[in-house]
């Protein structure tokens, strides 16, 4: 935590990289449409992206020296893992395929705007530090 | 970078549906044909889509090992012939009319082909937008730290 790359930016980073593994499983469910007995797939992360969070916050036990253990139970941000799930589809088709083509291309649309977004969040905060080191030029 | 990956297996889509195509446009054109070199009228043919891991180099075979949730690619296993019988026509003109004046036809049927070469162009598109959605993520990403 400590140093300019704060928390926010290695948030951003994981999400940026979570959200480019899901794009990678949504690109091959859409590359499946087809393929008898295919189950489409997906990533989960954002509660646990959530939860290593709590890792900033202060524990449960108060410290007066830097070694002390506060109590917390999280894991760190970098060590987060994202999970691959089966997507449930309810409308399953005739041949055990389970890929929606709707709601595959909602979600692919969907990942590739926060993708953006998250992108361009952490370009804003490289330029806040950039603003910062030139002290305001 | 990883967005090779999506790139790639969006390729295998497109270039799946292609092939389907191919197959497709061979069933229409052969509608009408009653000689082929493996004797008979035409038989229609249908492919055989699979899932597989990408192309089996070294490295990938150690990722598919150590990450088994990667997306799958899609393969042409194979092209399957139709086992349905010839449709019988009466045509005692035809050079290859039976002896009560019958040729066999293939049995196509033009609907059932325009119908599966719909499908194919739409899952192609489907395919070539989340390529797209790919590339533009991949040039966001190229943007972060521009002034």
């Amino acid at each position: 935590m400590a140093g300019i790359f704060d928390r926010d930016i290695t948030l951003l980073e994981r999400s940026l990289d979570f959200r480019s593994k899901r794009n990678n499983l949504l690109s091959g469910n859409v590359a499946n449409i087809e393929t008898p007995g295919y189950k489409a797939k997906d990533l989960v992360f954002e509660q646990a992206l959530g939860k290593a969070l709590k890792a900033y916050e202060p524990g449960p036990m108060n410290t007066t020296h830097p070694r002390h253990l506060d109590g917390r139970n999280a894991t760190p941000l970098s060590l987060v893992q994202a999970r691959t799930i089966q997507s449930a589809n309810p409308v399953g088709a005739v041949d055990g395929n389970s890929v929606d083509i709707e709601r595959e291309m909602a979600k692919l649309a969907e990942n590739q705007i926060a993708y953006q977004a998250l992108g361009q969040m952490i370009s804003h905060k490289f330029l806040q530090l950039r603003t910062a080191i030139r002290e305001g030029e | 970078m990883d967005f090779l990956t999506a790139m790639s297996a969006s390729s295998s889509g497109m270039s799946a549906q292609r092939f389907r195509m191919n197959i497709i446009s061979a069933n229409i054109a052969n509608a009408e044909t009653t000689r082929t070199p493996e004797g008979g009228p035409y038989r229609r043919r249908d492919v055989v889509f699979g899932a597989l891991p990408a192309q089996r180099s070294f490295e990938d075979e150690l990722r598919a090992r150590v990450n088994p949730d990667g997306p799958l690619h899609v393969k042409v296993l194979g092209v399957t012939i139709d086992k349905r019988a010839p449709v019988l026509k009466y045509d005692p003109s035809h050079p290859d009319s039976n002896d009560q004046g019958y040729v066999a036809m293939p049995n196509i049927n033009p609907m059932e082909e325009m119908v599966n070469l719909m499908l194919a162009t739409r899952s192609y598109e489907a395919n070539v937008a989340a390529f797209n959605a790919t590339k533009t993520m991949a040039i966001k990403a190229l943007e972060i730290g521009k002034p």
